[in-house]
């Protein structure tokens, strides 16, 4: 299969009829869609997978709402999605259509550009790729967390039935089951009760292993499906803020902010005191500052204190002798004067008190500064405050946010969906190891009866035809086995070297694969051969490098036209978010080879997974781009606007006050 | 579609291939021969009866099966 197109008529976030063409060219077959999260990739991708399966990525949500909203809005009832491709030379367009909840799937062959009608379209579609085999080829790597490598027996089969053993693993069972007649017919023929009681038990088993094998497959599913919602979950959830840790900080500087704002009251307090007390001494300050002032003058202007005592004045009276020699007689003008002079004659108790307020004025002016000191500092202290608080309200504010933006319920809605599928792994794992181990009792138990059929035929008497028939099944089950093993050894050789081939060239450290031949686990060793985890970032490549491998391999054979005893599986690798998933160092190695070994490869990508070295190994390969475009009917406010600058042309990916919410796709130029 | 991919792997392939064949010119007898031939037979039948949707039962398979290798002479 190698796409050429695919259209959508509002499907999901795309609105009204949206069309990509893809890469086809050998030499650049890579197509990449460009975008956010939220901005279709996903939604592309289950397009695909839809229309192909009928089914979705076990990621993808909201199964139910395939209609774009605005479309559905505006009546809309029906949403389809085409895929136009080549199988070998011949050109097929498949549309699936849902339309009032029903979902119709056609096929048609496109000749000469007229489109001739398939019939049994589903079937012929599952011949081009198998509905099973679809999650390897249209790979949701966003999930890739959640693939395990590990070897179940969903593992197992379906890595078979990439490599195309699927047919001949049901050819056997139809053998076995076509010998279980024969062997019944010959039953019934000699009418031998032991025989027949061997046959009996061996029918018994086989009567119910095919139910034990389809529920442990089922098991499987279950335990898959549930693993890879549990890594979802689990991502979610550490993608959240933690709300619990937001919460304690906040209790934390809320108090500091209390005990602030405690300590800025009682600075308040005291400013407001200060104030008051402060007040009259101001007042006073200001009055003594004028009576300072003529104090100052009269001292200056050696009025005060008076040049003279009132005890030189008292002698002259009493002398009736003026200083200057002159007589001052009894009742005389000059004797008036002279006692007009005791009135601002200086006394040492006048003396003393000039002195006293003067220091009382100093006292005032000294306080009064004190006061103005202890304001301002207490001031400073209450913007110090002030400041303090306004840190933490301003952390409280990015706390506020960052709570505002978990919501409460969906991170409770999450942990308690976490618990319950931790639970019901433990719950799958156990009903899963009793069904395996009844399996394994059972294969023994029929080998065990069939040892014992074939020594006690032996001595009966059984018609010739029918002993002619159960020989020839025999020995076709002999040969058919035998080939098989050798196929699948010789396959399993060949992934087994392609993938230490990528792990060699790409990782730095001297890792190796090995691939269990009987439980298909893959298993990555360091130089000592010690098993090295899944999830280191070296696991994440592995598992990369595996899914190309197994895709490059299943087409490979077709071209290469192995004698393989089916036939392979050939499909284009599309993924979904992949080289985000890597550690930096990985990314571009991954890409290199992902594009080397497919056919056809479609990447959807975010900016995350856009590194130059990614650019720089994709770069020759790439034969289609596009920007998947985020826009949004509402207004942009502070909403940034993201941009993604591809080959020196920068993109936006999200636009605001759109006419509706929905995804447009835009040409890289 | 031309063929892309690593050389080395193609290698491998081409090796497996010849050893293949190799394996089959050399080792398989004449009943050999046709064992394969006849196992190639009934894996057209198998893919045929197993198309989705083609509403044959387990039991009927079998029974095509049956029928199929009892037709052959080997």
């Amino acid at each position: 299969m190698l796409l050429l197109q695919l259209e959508l008529s509002n499907f999901r976030s795309f609105y009204g009829v949206t069309t990509v063409e893809f890469a086809g060219d050998p030499q650049k077959a890579v197509t990449v869609f460009h975008g956010e999260n939220g901005a279709g990739k996903t939604n592309l991708l289950n397009a695909i997978y839809w229309c192909v399966t009928g089914e979705f990525t076990p990621r993808f949500q909201d199964t139910h709402l395939l209609i774009n909203k605005a479309a559905a809005a505006e009546g809309t009832r029906e949403t389809y999605v085409e895929l136009r491709f080549l199988e070998g030379d011949l050109e097929y367009r498949a549309r699936r259509t849902l339309a009032r909840g029903n979902s119709v799937f056609d096929l048609w062959q496109v000749r000469g550009g007229n489109s001739q009608s398939v019939n049994g379209g589903e079937r012929a579609m599952a011949r081009f790729i198998a509905p099973s085999l679809v999650r390897w080829f249209f790979f949701d790597a966003e999930a890739i967390g959640a693939l395990e490598l590990s070897g179940s027996e969903q593992f197992r089969q379906d890595l078979r039935k990439t490599l195309g053993f699927e047919l001949v693993d049901k050819l056997v069972r139809d053998l076995e089951a076509a010998r279980n007649r024969r062997q019944r017919e010959v039953s019934v023929q000699v009418n031998d009760k032991a025989l027949k009681e061997i046959q009996d038990a061996i029918d018994n088993i086989e009567a119910v292993l095919p139910d034990q094998r389809a529920a442990l497959l089922q098991f499987e599913q279950s335990i898959a499906s549930t693993k890879e919602r549990l890594v979802a979950v689990q991502k979610e959830l550490s993608n959240l803020p933690k709300s619990s840790k937001l919460q304690e900080r906040r209790a934390i500087i809320e108090k500091q902010r209390e005990v602030l704002e405690g300590q800025k009251r009682v600075l308040e307090r005291r400013a407001a005191q200060l104030c008051g007390e402060s007040a009259p001494a101001i007042f006073l300050k200001e009055m003594a500052s004028d009576f300072e002032k003529t104090l100052e003058i009269e001292e200056i202007q050696g009025k005060l204190p008076r040049p003279y005592s009132d005890q030189l004045v008292k002698e002259i009276l009493d002398s009736r002798k003026c200083i200057c020699g002159r007589e001052v007689p009894s009742g005389s003008v000059e004797e008036v004067k002279i006692k007009e002079l005791l009135t601002f004659a200086s006394t040492g108790v006048l003396n003393q008190r000039v002195k006293e307020v003067q220091l009382v004025l100093r006292d005032i002016d000294r306080i009064s500064g004190d006061f103005v000191q202890a304001l301002g500092e207490t001031r400073a202290s209450i913007a110090t405050c002030d400041q303090d608080v306004g840190d933490i309200e301003s952390e409280l504010e990015q706390i506020s946010i960052a709570l505002g933006a978990i919501d409460e319920d969906h991170i409770s809605k999450l942990e308690t969906e976490r618990e319950g599928l931790i639970a019901k792994l433990q719950e799958l794992s156990g009903q899963h190891a009793v069904i395996r181990n009844q399996i394994a009792r059972n294969e023994a138990q029929i080998k065990d009866y069939q040892l014992r059929y074939e020594k006690s035929v032996g001595k009966a008497k059984v018609g010739a035809k029918l002993q002619k028939e159960l020989g020839k099944i025999a020995r076709l089950m002999k040969f058919v086995e035998a080939r098989l093993t050798e196929h699948e050894s010789r396959a399993l050789r060949i992934l087994t070297f392609e993938l230490n081939q990528i792990l060699e060239k790409y990782l730095a450290k001297h890792f190796h694969a090995r691939i269990d031949s009987s439980t298909y686990a893959v298993n990555l060793l360091d130089v000592e051969g010690k098993s090295v985890g899944h999830s280191t970032g070296e696991g994440q490549v592995l598992k990369f490098a595996f899914i190309s491998s197994v895709v490059a391999l299943a087409a490979k054979k077709t071209v290469e036209k192995i004698d393989f005893l089916a036939e392979p599986t050939q499909a284009p690798l599309v993924l979904d978010a992949p080289l985000s998933a890597l550690d930096p160092e990985y990314q571009g190695s991954v890409a290199r080879n992902l594009a080397a070994q497919t056919n056809q490869l479609v990447l959807m990508l975010s900016s995350a997974g856009w590194s130059d070295s990614v650019s720089n190994a994709l770069k020759p390969h790439i034969g289609r781009e596009y920007v998947l475009i985020s826009k949004l009917s509402g207004p942009r406010n502070n909403k940034p606007i993201k941009k993604m600058k591809i080959w020196g042309r920068t993109y936006d990916l999200n636009e605001y006050s759109s006419q509706r919410d929905e995804s447009s796709v835009e040409k890289v130029q | 579609m031309p063929r892309k991919g690593s050389k080395d792997l193609g290698s491998e392939l081409r090796d497996a291939a010849a050893e293949l064949q190799e394996e089959e010119q050399n080792s398989y007898v004449p009943g050999s021969r046709k064992l394969e031939v006849v196992a190639k037979k009934l894996l057209l039948l198998e893919r045929d009866l197993n198309i989705p949707g083609a509403g044959v039962s387990d039991s009927a398979r079998v029974q095509r099966i049956m029928e199929s290798i009892e037709n052959e002479d080997f």
